[in-house]
Formats: C-alpha cells, structure tokens, sequence
C-alpha cells in the first residue's frame, strides 16, 4: 500500500532529504552506500488486581550509514536524527573508509526506485485512542474477571503498543514506512493447596485497534483452561502421535525451517539446510512460507530494514526445500536471490538475514478428521517458546498445555509443560494432515538469545508424529 | 546531565517525587564469518531517562500514586518529555509509595580499561588470538564470530536527594567452530556475556569448544537415565539463571501473589537428600554483569540472602514493594552467588551419571519449576568412558532438582554467577533411545 500522505515525525521528516547526499559522499569512497532512520517506540499498561503500571518501552532512534564492498559491511550509528550528527558521520565515516578498489559501483538493485511512503492500514488507528482510553480499556477486561472463581489469586492484563517509523534510503530509492504493532494480553494465576498454575492468551496484530478485541467467550477459556490446569499431569516421556493448533505449528516452521534457512547461516556453515536446497525435508503435505506483506499479521513491514520490498517467499514446497532468507550481505556473498529478510533490532545493531510472518501453507482437513485419526495421542493446545538448532536439526518447543486424545476423541486429560523435541526432518515427513485454516500469532524472536525482532508464526493445525516430554 | 531538564524537573511542585538518570552508551562491534571480518560497527548514544511520581486520588477517593517514565531524545524540549511522563503517571491509582533516599553506594569493579579506551584494538587482538587458535587445529574451523564492547557512563539524581555515577563495561562474546563436511559437520556455538575480557580465556575455551565439536561428531543419540545428572560451569550458571529464583524471589511477584514463597518457610516443593541451599543475589559481584552500584531506581547495590539453608530469607524489592510489604528495599536482583559446597567436585563427577554442557534453551516454567527440555549435547559417564550424546529431554522440576543436589567445593565464576562449579543432581529423568 502507497500512502503519500504518512506524516512522519518531525525530526525525521527534516533529515529525510539530506540523505541523499550522505548517500552520494560515502558512495565516493565505497561501492555501495545506504542511510538508515530507525525510531521505534512504545509503552506497556499493566492492570491486575493489586496495581496498575504504565511504562515507556526503551526508546530507540537514530541514523545508520552503510557502506558495503560485496564483502565487508561497515557501518557507523548514532543515537539522533540531529542533522550535524548526520553530516559529521558521514564524513569521518568516509574518511575511514579505505580506498575505493577500481572504482566500480556495486549494482544492488532492490526493486523499488523513486519515493515511497507507506503504512499499516487500521480502522482503528491506535494514535486516535487516548492514553486513559487503552487504561480503560485493561480495566474493564480485568473487572470482567474479578469474581469468576475463588481460586484466581490474579488476573493481568498486559496491553503492549510500539510504533515503528524507518527511513531507508540509497542511490536508488527513497522510502519511508511508519508500522504500529500492538498485543493485548490476559494472564490469570490460579491456586489451590499448594499448587499454582497460570494461563494466558495473547492477541496481536499490526495495524488498528479492532484486531485486538477480546470477546467474553475468549477471555472465560483463558480462566477455564488454567482452574483445568490445577489437576494437569506430565505426559509419559516418548514419541507420540500429535496435533499442534496454528500456533504450535508456527513455532515449528519457524525453528525448523525459520532460523535453518537464514542464509546469514549459510555463510557461517551453520545450517544444514544449505545442503538440502531443492531435496526433499518433508513429507509433500509440507509448504511452508515467510511473507512479511502479509496483512496485519505481527511481524510485517513494506520494506525491509536494508530497503527490499516486502513480498512473499516459498521456503518449502511441497516436503522440497525452495529457497532461503536473506539478508543484503548474505545474499551477494552466496550469489542468490535477495528475499526481504534483512532486518535489525535497531540502529544499535547490524541487519541479519530474519524471519517476519513464517507460517505453514493449509491443506484439506477438518480439525476433527485429525482428531479422529490419532488413536493415541496429545492435542498440543498452546506454546511459550522455541528453540532452533540450525546445524543438529534438533528442535525444541515449549508447549504449555497438552490434551490427551483417544480412540479419536480428546478426553479432558492435561499435561503441563509439554516439550516437543526431535530431529527436524523426521518430524517434518511424519506430517500426515494439515487443516485449511491459517492463523498466525504475534510474538518476537532472537538470534540465539539477542538480536529481538517482532514476528509471528502460524499455520493451520497439523497432524504428526514427535518426542513428547 | 542536561541542566535545563534537572531545572525544569525541580521546578514541578506537582510531583511527588522523580529521578532523573542520563546514560551515555559507545559501543564497537566486530563480525567475522567465512575467515574474514564481515562487518564493523561503531554506536553512539546518550540519552535522558526520567520517571515521576504523581499523587493521586483513588476510585474510592483514598490516597494513592501513580507513576511514569518517559525518555527525551533529539531536540524535543525538556518540559514536553516530562509532561509526557506526568500525563500516565495521573490516570494510575496504586497505593502511595516514595523514591529511594540519599544512601551511600558501594565501590565496584565494573570496568575493563582496555574495552573502556580502547574497544576496537582490544576486540581485534583478541579476535586475531582466536584465529591464531583455530588456525593451528587441524580438527575443527572457526567459521564466525561476534566481538561487542560497550562502555556505559550512567549519573542518576532523584528528588530525595540520592545521586551516583557509575561506568559500566560489557563484552558479548559469539564464536562458531565447526568440524566435518556435508552431513558430518558439527558445531559448537559459545556465547557469552561478560563485563571483561580477562573472563574469557579464550585458549581454553577454545580448546574446550574444539573437543566438543569433534565429540560432537561422533555423538550417538541420548540414553535412557533415570539418575545423577552432572552440570558445570555455564551448563550449571545456564540452570541455575534460568528465571524461577528470580520470579520467585521477587517482591513484585510476591506483591502480585504470584510468588509461592514466604519468609521462614522452605523454597523447595519437598525436603530433598541434597545440600542445603543457600543463595544470593548479588549486585556487588566483582565484574558480575548485573553487578551496579545503583539500580534504575537509586538503591544501592547490595548482597542479599535470599535463601539460607533451604528457608526463604530475602526478596529482591524495589521501593515500591518494600514498602507495600514492609521489607528491605534492595533494587535488582542481580547476580547469583552461591558459597562454596562440600564436596570435591572429583567426587561429583564418579560415574555412572550423565553430564549435560548444553542445552537447547533451559526455560523452566517459572512459577511452578516445572521442566522438560531439549538437551542439546552431553556425556553419559560410565566406566571411566565419556560417551558424546545429543538429543533426548531432560525431565525434573526445578525447585526438587535443587533439594536433591550436591555442590562442588571448587568455585568458579563465569559473568552472572559466582559459586560451585559442579552440582551433581539425583534423580533427574534424561528420555532419550526409547523416546524415539
């Protein structure tokens, strides 16, 4: 969506046409060169039965300069869109470039030239709401549960807004997008004797305030799930036939042939899947898709952080490995296609190849044709985290809630915590059903445990076969 | 610190209270990858962070307070990022609280000289070491690595008087060493932060790292086990920082009762065969990472018992929560210290048992301990043999693991915690063959 009429910050709107010639002065001592603006903010309402917090997010903004020869990325950042700060890097950075080799300029064609402004679409706008309405707002979702059950010792209601304006600009294009990501969360604590469970559901999006609403029904299960948790057990340790809801199947995409596929790994030879490109990782029920223009959906931009238009890429088609994520630098050491996929936390940090919404594709069954078939199994319901492993394959994902299945039917049995684990391709060709809806989740995701950026992860459920613990 | 800010803040005679804090971050960043330096970055920052508390009226019309915090950045006007702040802390209605008073802060080492003066120089010396290294070791690769330094000069004043300053150094450590080709190709992925480079050895990391690659290699899948489980240095500080004794030992989480744990009562589910334990948390930790001579908020660092010999002593508690719940104000929590244990770690290490050095992600569930988790490389020690596993789930509690557990007499410190450098846990179950 092109929307010329995105009013960007002030500080930012004044320091977007000087740019270009930051461009130009590094592009004398470098083959390539880029600009960067990054301004993400936000704040968190806390409201639960003992207190009410509202706290401002760490802010950051500030210019990143680039300069890239096809194989080493310098760049220089500072924490200010002061235009003195842009010209005085800009010039020092220059003047420690070394010498331009030949002369030549490198051709990083991006896709997209001229201006564009873009930003995510709301009926709601977050920006029309005022500060006491979002409070409001947490409080009238906490009072909905004050009195359900004597056992609820608490009941949170987290409510996360962040607004993201990036400016990103090189000899070619010049682009600006502005993105509001928010997630409104209910949290409920239950005990009885000595035992204490917990429970939440989040709900996210990017774009306006409808797609956070919560109905009575959803907020209810949320209480209902965690008094069902009090009598959960552990699941018997060992291989199980399972069915994963949209978001558990989300976390595997995105540990297996998410962070396996970031080609910023194949340069390191950290990933497996380098050898797989076009073979066969799972069974041909299996597509499996990044997209960060997908609408709405958490982790999504219009442009990348190294200024590639958002679009969509197959990463597995049908069980077969297609393509992988990448980043500028990855992508031009490797010699494949550009995805848009170079993605920063913030101007502190370098861009890496990333993930944005990374979803399995749907298939033709009913939830209840993959219940049925599974004569003993477990319903995994809900996750917390995951955890890649890009070069053994192992795949870790922290499921909080379980349900057995029997003879075809869920019985009302629960386990907590389950862990799914395994070796991904193994789990990947046990795939034997896939439903037709696909549902994405908001969340965020490290490199290892630093680099946060906000995704989401998604798919229809799944039927297979994995290690439970 | 901005003047005109701290004038605009002292002028306000409708706040009850607020703390200024300006932080000034120069950061150096150096990448390696496919032998050869892929990237460098230099960051630069400062910024003024402020937080107020505002009295206000309760629903019932009762006392109460609110707080808000808001960061000036740019050329935005110092009353504007104020208001900013004033304008949430109105709509809040918690029970009164204040700030911290003035308070002495204790001296720390918090600072390497080298990475403070002179970051770029001394991550390119000790990145032309690692190569060195890996140069000479005909077994394994360095295939990347990531060297961060980063200098932070903080000053905090608040309204009651309390001011510091405090410089900061911190080093992020990423190294990938690889053995093997094609589907033989192994990894070891060390991470570290720390605040010094002297915590890195980075000979006999490396050295350990290689061996775990080529062990690695040849790792068959997890046993079966049901018995001691063996955990050392980072694989110990990764258990032990893994998230339950700083939820369960937060006063904020007390507050919210969410926190199971009480004053004078057992921080275990049971009475364990193991050690007693006690524990600290540690602001004062010489280079500890989360060491501060003051917290966000102005307090002090400080050493806190937390637990002694098995019973709940101490609560990491902002303001706030120490005065809700009548206990010690201490700030963060910080790092976690343990005293040395008992035994020889010789006599830890008798096999049989199953040493674990990595895992996936070790992410217990923080209220209730409760765990499975993906182990992604290990030992099964038997015999006087170190048989490489990989895979399997590690299955326990968190809170009954540590009341079955032995500590080392031996210490080791490795960034977020100082104490016994082995534990030797029973009866902790390890899925693995059967389990697919």
């Amino acid at each position: 969506m092109n929307t010329p009429s995105l009013t960007l910050p002030e500080p930012i709107e004044r320091l977007r046409p000087r740019l270009a010639k930051a461009v130009e002065r590094l592009e004398t001592k470098s083959p390539y060169a880029a600009a960067w603006l990054g301004d993400r903010r936000g704040f968190s309402i806390s409201v639960d039965r003992q207190e009410e917090l509202v706290s401002e997010e760490e802010p950051a903004a500030g210019i990143v300069l680039t300069a890239f020869d096809g194989r080493t990325l310098r760049e220089r950042a500072v924490g200010s869109f002061a235009a003195q700060d842009l010209e005085s890097e800009a010039k020092t950075f220059g003047e420690s470039l070394p010498p331009l080799d030949g002369g030549s300029r490198l051709d990083l064609a991006n896709g997209m030239t001229g201006r564009h402004d873009f930003r995510t679409a709301a009926e709601m706008p977050p920006e029309k709401l005022s500060l006491a309405e979002k409070i409001d707002h947490c409080r009238g979702l906490q009072d909905r549960l004050r009195q359900v059950d004597p056992r609820v010792v608490n009941v949170r209601i987290v409510y996360q807004e962040r607004a993201e304006t990036s400016v990103f600009r090189n000899r070619q294009s010049d682009l600006a997008q502005q993105i509001y990501r928010m997630r409104v969360g209910v949290f409920v604590i239950v005990r009885e004797g000595e035992t204490t469970r917990w429970n939440w559901r989040f709900k996210s999006a990017a774009g306006g305030w409808e797609s956070i609403q919560y109905d009575d029904e959803e907020v209810d299960s949320v209480v209902e799930m965690a008094l069902r948790l009090l009598q959960a057990g552990r699941v018997d340790p060992g291989e199980h036939e399972v069915v994963t809801a949209p978001g558990v199947s989300g976390v595997l995409a995105h540990e297996s042939f998410g962070h396996g596929v970031e080609t910023d790994m194949f340069v390191k030879e950290r990933a497996r899947a380098a050898l797989y490109l076009n073979r066969r990782v799972g069974s041909p029920l299996v597509d499996i898709f990044d997209d960060p223009s997908l609408p709405g959906a958490y982790g999504m931009y219009f442009f990348d952080d190294e200024g590639y238009p958002a679009g969509r890429t197959q990463i597995v088609e049908k069980g077969i490995f297609r393509s992988g994520l990448t980043d500028l630098s990855s992508a031009t050491l490797l010699g494949v296609p550009r995805t848009a996929n170079g993605r920063r936390q913030d101007y502190g940090r370098k861009a890496y190849a990333r993930m944005s919404n990374t979803f399995f594709g749907p298939g033709d069954s009913s939830f209840e044709d993959l219940i049925a078939a599974a004569d003993k199994g477990v319903y995994l319901h809900k996750w917390n985290s995951g955890m890649e492993d890009p070069q053994g394959w192992g795949i870790q994902i922290n499921c909080h809630v379980g349900q057995e299945i029997k003879d075809g039917r869920l019985t009302g049995r629960y386990f907590t915590p389950v862990v799914v684990s395994g070796y991904v391709p193994d789990v990947l060709q046990t795939i034997r059903g896939v439903t037709g809806e696909v549902v994405t989740e908001g969340g965020w995701c490290g490199k290892g445990h630093k680099e946060t950026v906000f995704v989401s992860s998604g798919g229809p459920h799944l039927w297979l076969r994995a290690k439970l613990g | 610190m901005n003047e005109t800010l701290l004038a605009s803040l002292r002028r306000r005679t409708d706040l009850a209270g607020w703390t200024l804090r300006r932080l000034v971050t120069r950061s150096t960043q150096l990448y390696s990858a496919a032998g050869r330096i892929e990237g460098e970055r230099k960051v630069a920052e400062e910024r003024h962070a402020i937080s107020v508390v505002v009295a206000t009226r309760g629903t019932d019309n009762s006392e109460a307070c609110g707080t808000g915090s808001s960061t000036l950045l740019g050329d935005e006007s110092p009353e504007t990022a104020i208001e900013r702040a004033v304008e949430a802390a109105r709509l809040i209605h918690n029970p009164p609280h204040g700030l911290p008073g003035k308070s002495a802060l204790p001296e720390l080492s918090l600072v390497d000289k080298d990475l403070a003066e002179r970051p770029a120089e001394t991550l390119r010396e000790a990145h032309a070491t690692l190569e060195e290294l890996a140069a000479r070791n005909k077994k394994v690769r360095l295939t990347a690595a990531e060297w961060h330094a980063t200098t932070r000069s903080t000053e905090l004043v608040n309204s009651r008087g309390q001011e510091g300053e405090q410089q900061e150094t911190a080093l992020g450590v990423e190294w990938v060493i690889v053995t093997g080709e094609g589907e033989a190709r192994a990894e070891t992925f060390l991470e570290r932060r720390l605040r010094r480079m002297a915590d890195v050895e980075i000979q006999g990391e490396f050295e350990l790292q290689a061996e775990m690659a080529v062990d690695r290699q040849r790792a068959g899948p997890a046993p079966d086990w049901e018995g001691p489980v063996v955990l050392r240095n980072t694989a110990l500080a990764t258990f032990l920082d893994a998230g339950p004794l700083q939820f369960l030992g937060s006063a904020g989480n007390l507050y919210a009762k969410v926190s199971s744990w009480e004053i004078g009562k057992t921080a275990l589910r049971r009475e364990g065969a193991g050690d007693p334990l006690t524990i600290y948390a540690n602001r004062t930790l010489p280079f500890g990472v989360r060491a501060s001579r003051f917290d966000d908020e102005g307090i002090p660092g400080q050493r806190l018992l937390i637990v002694g010999d098995n019973i709940v002593r101490g609560f990491s508690a902002a303001q706030r929560y120490a005065e809700y719940l009548d206990l010690p104000a201490t700030g963060d929590f910080g790092d976690l210290e343990l005293p040395a244990g008992r035994s020889p770690q010789a006599d830890l290490r008798l096999d049989p048992h199953v040493e674990i050095t990595n895992f996936s992600w070790f992410n217990p569930d923080v209220v209730t301990g409760d765990f499975a988790t993906e182990i992604r490389f290990g030992y099964f020690v038997e015999g006087g043999r170190r048989t490489p596993f990989r895979g399997g789930l590690l299955i326990g509690n968190f809170l009954d693991a540590l009341g079955d557990a032995r500590w080392s007499r031996e210490t080791a410190f490795t960034g977020n915690y100082q104490g016994p450098n082995t534990i030797r846990i029973t009866g902790l179950k390890v899925a693995g063959r059967t389990a697919g």
